[in-house]
């Protein structure tokens, strides 16, 4: 006969409702556990995505996630022509927060090298990749755009033509991916008004010298946009992302990249290592910090909701005591009480967190690694709380059962 | 010759406290019983009937003195048998005067548990635990939580769980009054 099932039947609506309560409690820990692995995947979806082999960004800088990079466009051709490299693109990516249905909508932009790049490669649910140069846009599903939908930004309107699914910033915003001609395009949109005083100024000042006076070609392209003043670069870029040839010697161009004075170059491992250490460091740390907590939390309360199960349970004890009943009948049935709480609770924190989690602002992922190891852990938490009450029960004397 | 001895202490002493707190609520008690016998202690309360049924009951040693139940030594001063408890489980039954079911089993499983200590199987034990209640009529009860029976149907309950190891001993202190005047004779 098992005493321990027959006492939780006796008690079964406290018991329910314990275990339900410790439930919730490790869902809060798997959920802590799968926040901090979801912050870790979203941290690192675009740099898997892209797949690069080398970084390539502004000197001295860790971009183009933790810090901001600014390239000039150039760099894309000087390095495709490297020896070993078999595909140099640029890739520009910042984050914007606009008004859009009158809420304040938060996205990553990032831009794909069009024409080569039109986002077939990313992981698509609905909608077609980019069929033209401009006023295209694949959005994530968290953003909450339709397709079709049009979405004002800067002086320009681009439609939704694809939903991604999955594909998040290192800061937890949905990414839209535009070509990067447009990326540039919202990321350096000026009002009309200052490109107008612009224009003037800069009319004004050739104006001013001997070469605007002698050279009236001067003073008209110093009114018109700046990409006829061949003096005056494009829009930067953020990176130039660069992918090896099979067999090249990455060493040799390594080698021949890191002699450029203007460009710093990390290879796609650094990058990942510069996100985590860098733009999600604090936020691991805190998450890390919480599920320790938590986790030691847990291990308190199970251990005095046994201890009190027990309390309730002293005049029975004595009296099995008094009967005869040895020692591990005892403990046997105060451990298998918390190890059977500790299993339902464990099991009622799962289904929970799968009905729950996927309604999180953020991805929570939860790994088989993860959970086998949560399990471990509420193990020895169920073995240690019942600690506790067996103590307690061992103090009993088999008299205390006739007061 | 007579009957074997079912019970027989000598010197029995029991001292509570200590220095000027110290309480005598035994002292040199001795007493024989045979098999058989039923022996009923009087006295007035206070007089230490109590105590003498804990000593000899293995539940609370006493301070000095010698127990011997079913002609096995079980306490000699500071000597005790080693494992009180199960000695207690094999050959002594116990009724009270308040019933002492456990709460989370039924009237069979109270008197099965019994059983199951000393190693019998479970089918065995839960057959004797019937049989039992049958005896005392409260069969159709068998499968009714503590809760869910009378005073005098869990005193018959816990005079079943008393019995369910064939004790050498019954110590049974004032255990009918629960009981009407037929059940208790």
């Amino acid at each position: 006969m098992n005493l321990a099932v027959r006492d939780i039947r006796h008690s079964l609506g406290r018991f329910v409702l314990t275990t339900i309560g410790v439930g919730m409690l490790l869902m809060i820990v798997m959920g802590m556990g799968g926040i901090y692995r979801g912050l870790v995947d979203d941290a690192l979806v675009v740099t898997r995505g892209v797949g690069a082999d080398l970084w390539i960004v502004q000197r001295d800088t860790r971009g183009p996630f933790a810090e901001v990079s600014r390239l000039p466009r150039s760099v894309v051709d000087r390095v495709a022509a490297v020896p070993g490299v078999t595909d140099a693109r640029e890739f520009v990516f910042h984050t914007i927060q606009r008004e859009h249905r009158g809420q304040p909508l938060r996205m990553g932009v990032l831009g794909l090298g069009w024409p080569t790049d039109k986002g077939e490669g990313l992981p698509l649910i609905a909608g077609r990749p980019l069929a033209q140069n401009h006023f295209e846009v694949i959005a994530d599903a968290t953003l909450g755009l339709g397709l079709g939908e049009r979405l004002r930004l800067g002086k320009e309107t681009y439609t939704v033509v694809g939903l991604t699914s999955g594909m998040v910033s290192s800061g937890g915003d949905g990414l839209a991916c535009f070509t990067s001609r447009d990326a540039q395009a919202i990321q350096f949109n000026e009002p009309g008004e200052s490109v107008r005083l612009e224009r003037e100024a800069r009319r004004a000042r050739a104006g001013a010298i001997d070469f605007g006076r002698t050279q009236p070609g001067v003073l008209e392209r110093a009114s018109g946009p700046s990409r006829g003043l061949a003096a005056l670069p494009g829009p930067a870029i953020s990176a130039v992302i660069v992918r090896l040839a099979p067999g090249a010697d990455a060493d040799a161009v390594l080698r021949s990249l890191h002699g450029w004075s203007d460009v710093t170059v990390y290879s796609g491992v650094q990058q990942e290592d510069l996100l985590l250490k860098g733009s999600v460091d604090r936020a691991r740390r805190q998450l890390l910090l919480f599920r320790a907590l938590l986790t030691l939390i847990s291990a308190v309360i199970m251990a005095l909701i046994i201890y009190t199960l027990t309390l309730d349970k002293l005049h029975p004890i004595a009296l099995l005591k008094l009967i005869g009943a040895p020692n591990r009948v005892i403990v046997g049935l105060i451990m298998q009480q918390s190890l059977i709480m500790g299993v339902l609770a464990f099991g009622v924190g799962w289904l929970l967190g799968q009905r729950l989690f996927p309604m999180f602002p953020r991805r929570v992922i939860l790994t088989g690694d993860d959970l086998l190891r949560l399990a471990g852990i509420v193990l020895a938490i169920s073995i240690f709380a019942s600690l506790l009450g067996i103590w307690k029960a061992m103090r009993v004397a088999p008299n205390e059962a006739i007061g | 010759m007579g009957k074997p001895l079912a019970l027989e202490t000598s010197g029995l002493t029991k001292v509570y406290g200590h220095g000027h707190t110290e309480v005598v609520a035994l002292r040199d008690a001795g007493m024989r019983a045979r098999r058989g016998e039923i022996v009923a202690l009087l006295g007035p309360s206070g007089a230490g009937k109590s105590t003498f049924l804990m000593c000899v009951g293995l539940i609370n040693p006493p301070t000095r003195g010698r127990v011997a139940i079913g002609g096995v030594p079980v306490l000699d001063g500071s000597r005790a048998l080693s494992d009180l408890r199960r000695f207690r489980c094999e050959h002594i039954g116990f009724v009270f005067q308040k019933s002492n079911l456990i709460p989370f089993l039924n009237a069979v499983e109270n008197i099965q548990i019994v059983g199951e200590l000393i190693g019998r199987p479970a089918s065995l034990a839960r057959r004797r635990a019937m049989e039992l209640l049958d005896a005392l009529g409260v069969g159709a009860r068998a499968h009714n939580m503590p809760t869910q029976l009378s005073g005098g149907e869990q005193q018959r309950v816990t005079v079943a769980r008393a019995l369910a190891n064939q004790p050498s001993l019954i110590l049974a202190d004032e255990p009918t009054a629960a009981l009407d005047g037929t059940r208790g004779r």
